[in-house]
């Protein structure tokens, strides 16, 4: 028998999704192996870098057909302006990755802009607009260290795991950047999200780079650099608030294709008959490293501690199952998937979801490439079909919409909004705060509740042409449901705006997508996570095995500090 | 760009949005905000002014499911959808006549989606100036078009492809400064002004 993907009714809880791995196909590790499988090169032809650490670098990845470089402004902030807030007006370093080698006058052009972020504008020449501040502790650390010529301590460096951290990449044409068709068709960056981790993968080059800077300066002769290891273990920090949220909302097309993407990969690897032994020897390999990783998994997060913990014990009772020839037998990832559903939190759940995969690259990487999608295709409304078809979508598609009793007080509670003073998403309680006619429409559940009702009252022959007319303020959601009928996952299937909310699940989902680590919620409403930890630097880039950094080696002295 | 340079260049991310935006701001039902948005951003990906139009169409007297207004020409963004909804009863021979319509050119937008899904081409005729509207672009003498003015005579027929269209690019766009403002203006009326309790509830780094 056949397994096939698992259903949207189990994936599309927030609950599960708030759960969610990185894989094999979250975008940062699909930018890696394609650099690596297409032989990128990089540079880095400008440090203009003062004895303050105020200046101007460029990093460059310079592909087969195309170049792109990171345009870096390093700032001398004073510590009082250092802020993770997306509002704010200075930060430490600030960044556009351009399309290409740029020249003096495109690098005097960004330099009028790029600090400024929000407040300048770049062109259709810039892919993305960032920028990042220091770890205050870790950063000073790091320099006093190298700038005497010690190496800094290991345990500090797991524990906070990055120098830098972003408070914003912002690409798709925003603040004047070039549009995401832009990159259609474009071999590395084609993917969603790609030229965002490109950005973020040079930054961390620069963050290395910039504190060596300073502790030469500081040191001189005697400082020492940063011995590669500890390097490694750094990646880039990134603290994302509600702003993220909505995205997974309003791109259904594209949230479907992701999901799809990664059920199918698993339900290939579930379908698998037998394990060779290497296989059974890469997914035992990648357990043990996974708890390495869980075990410095952070947290100061009461719920997210909890989840954290009981992860730790069902690695052990994982660690057993496995042992003992389990997986010699017939469909073993199959076996041990169902085991993990009965047996494991969701936490663990979505993380064997994630291991399994990890023997097998070539059965699942391609699927990278289906996971981008052109929203306009799913834009129009096919309005010539009967009421007979849209109602019975409703009822396919959205059963999960009908239960919550929308008047009730706790299933409406929250309506989400745009913040004038902020100019960003934002989570109100609609019976204690304004401006909730003004409401985003983010309540997917409760429009389609709605109109189920008012689809009640028509004949199962009339066209969706002429309920619109009578009932145009269902035009959203007969959209959203069209779309769902060949995008079985283009739905959160929950309540957005009920008083359980907690809207840190929708910024999981997504950042796993990226392929973050150490999820470190600071409320229900952002998280603090890690992006390229021990990924390898554009020199390791070839040296190191293909893909293999997302977990520690516990081989490696910092992978067993961790283990 | 900053300081001493005047243009006002806007990606189509920008410009969809804030077409969205201006419409939903103006009162328009969200789904007609969407359908705004959309039109605005693959009309300028045409070479078209989208957000011009828009900006006309919503500070326009027009009747429209979002405004209370019985009588007088039919808003651009209510004839987009109609026409959206309607395109399978564009006939093979003969067309569709639509009366007085502000800012019709938008009613090009769902053309041009509906060429993508079913193959055909279609020829928007406004007050005798025709646009041929196919996959791969759209045509048309636009040299004294006023795209913001109300058409009377508005008809949709399918037609031949077009010949020499210009091209669908995602390049940033040259906007007037004066209807981006007015969008921007819009656009605002969505925003929820801080309050106490705003203030208090805090979203964690964005707070």
């Amino acid at each position: 028998m056949t397994i096939e993907l698992r259903e949207p009714d189990t994936v599309m809880r927030l609950s599960r999704m708030g759960a969610a791995h990185q894989t094999r196909l979250s975008f940062m590790r699909v930018l890696l192996r394609k650099l690596r499988q297409e032989k990128w090169k990089f540079d880095r032809p400008v440090w203009k870098i003062d004895a303050n650490g105020v200046g101007t670098a460029i990093y460059r990845a310079i592909g087969p057909r195309r170049t792109y470089s990171l345009v870096a402004f390093a700032h001398d902030l004073p510590d009082e302006m250092r802020s993770d807030r997306v509002i704010a007006t200075a930060w430490d370093a600030t960044f556009a990755l351009f399309d290409g080698t740029p020249t003096e006058a495109d690098v005097e052009r960004l330099r009028k802009n790029v600090p400024l972020q929000e407040a300048g504008r770049v062109s259709d020449s810039e892919l993305s607009l960032s920028r990042a501040n220091r770890s205050v502790r870790l950063w000073n650390h790091v320099v006093e260290c190298l700038a005497e010529g010690r190496q800094p301590d290991r345990e500090k460096i797991e524990s906070v795991g990055y120098l830098m951290r972003t408070t914003a990449v912002y690409g798709s044409g925003k603040f004047g950047a070039a549009d995401y068709k832009t990159l259609a068709g474009r071999n590395v960056l084609g993917g969603p999200f790609r030229a965002e981790m490109l950005a973020v993968y040079l930054i961390r080059c620069f963050s290395l780079d910039l504190v060596e800077h300073f502790a030469r300066q500081k040191g001189g002769s005697k400082a020492a650099n940063l011995d590669p290891d500890l390097r490694r273990a750094l990646g880039i920090g990134n603290s994302t608030g509600l702003g993220m949220a909505p995205f997974l909302v309003n791109h259904p097309g594209l949230l479907s294709a992701w999901i799809i993407a990664r059920e199918t990969a698993l339900a290939k690897v579930r379908n698998i008959e037998r394990a060779a032994p290497e296989e059974i020897q890469v997914f035992q390999n990648y357990l043990a490293r996974a708890c390495a990783l869980v075990d410095s998994w952070g947290t100061s997060h009461e719920a997210q501690a909890v989840r954290v913990a009981e992860l730790r014990s069902d690695l052990d009772a994982l660690k057993d199952r496995v042992a003992n020839e389990y997986l010699d037998q017939q469909k073993p990832w199959d076996r041990l998937f169902r085991w993990a559903t009965k047996k494991l939190s969701v936490e663990a759940q979505e993380l064997v979801a994630s291991l399994v995969l990890e023997p097998y690259g070539e059965l699942i990487d391609p699927l990278a490439e289906s996971m981008t999608v052109d929203e306009s295709e799913g834009f129009q409304i096919d309005a010539s079909r009967p009421l007979i078809e849209l109602k019975s979508l409703i009822e396919q598609r959205y059963r999960w919409a009908q239960t919550p009793d929308y008047d009730a007080p706790g299933h409406s509670a929250r309506f989400w909004y745009v913040s004038e003073a902020k100019l960003e998403p934002r989570l109100g309680e609609r019976y204690d705060e304004p401006g909730a006619e003004r409401e985003q429409p983010l309540d997917i559940g409760r429009r389609a509740s709605r109109l189920e009702n008012d689809l009640r009252r028509w004949p199962d022959n009339v066209s969706i042409a002429d309920f619109l007319t009578s009932h145009p303020e269902h035009r959203r959601i007969i959209r959203r449901a069209q779309l769902a009928q060949s995008s079985p996952y283009s739905e959160i299937r929950d309540n957005l705006i009920c008083s359980e909310l907690m809207p840190i699940d929708m910024l999981r989902c997504k950042l796993s997508f990226f392929g973050a680590t150490r999820f470190d919620p600071r409320s229900d409403r952002w998280v603090r996570i890690t992006m390229y930890q021990n990924a390898p630097f554009p020199d390791e880039l070839f040296n190191l095995p293909e893909d293999d950094w997302i977990y520690p080696d516990t081989s490696s002295p910092a992978g067993r500090a961790a283990a | 760009m900053t300081g001493s340079d005047h243009t006002n260049r806007r990606t189509l991310s920008e410009i969809g949005s804030t077409c969205q935006k201006a419409a939903r701001g103006a009162g328009c039902l969200w789904g007609l905000a969407e359908e705004a948005g959309t039109a605005a951003r693959i009309l300028e990906s045409a070479g078209l002014p989208g957000s011009e139009c828009v900006a006309a169409i919503l500070s326009s007297d027009r009747v429209c499911p979002c405004t209370c207004l019985a009588s007088g020409p039919v808003c651009g963004i209510a004839a987009a959808a109609g026409i959206s909804d309607r395109i399978q009863e564009v006939p093979s021979n003969g067309s569709v006549a639509m009366g007085e319509i502000v800012g019709p050119i938008l009613m090009a937008a769902p053309l041009v989606l509906a060429a993508r899904r079913t193959g055909f081409s279609y020829m928007l005729s406004i007050d005798g100036v025709e646009f041929r509207i196919g996959c791969d672009g759209i045509e048309g003498n636009i040299a004294n078009f006023d795209f913001r003015a109300t058409a009377t005579a508005v008809a949709v027929a399918r037609s031949e492809p077009p010949q020499r269209p210009s091209p669908f690019t995602p390049n940033s766009r040259e906007i007037s400064i004066e209807a981006w403002r007015a969008l921007e203006a819009l656009a605002a009326e969505t925003l929820v002004p801080e309050s106490a309790q705003s203030r208090s509830s805090g979203a964690g780094p964005d707070a």
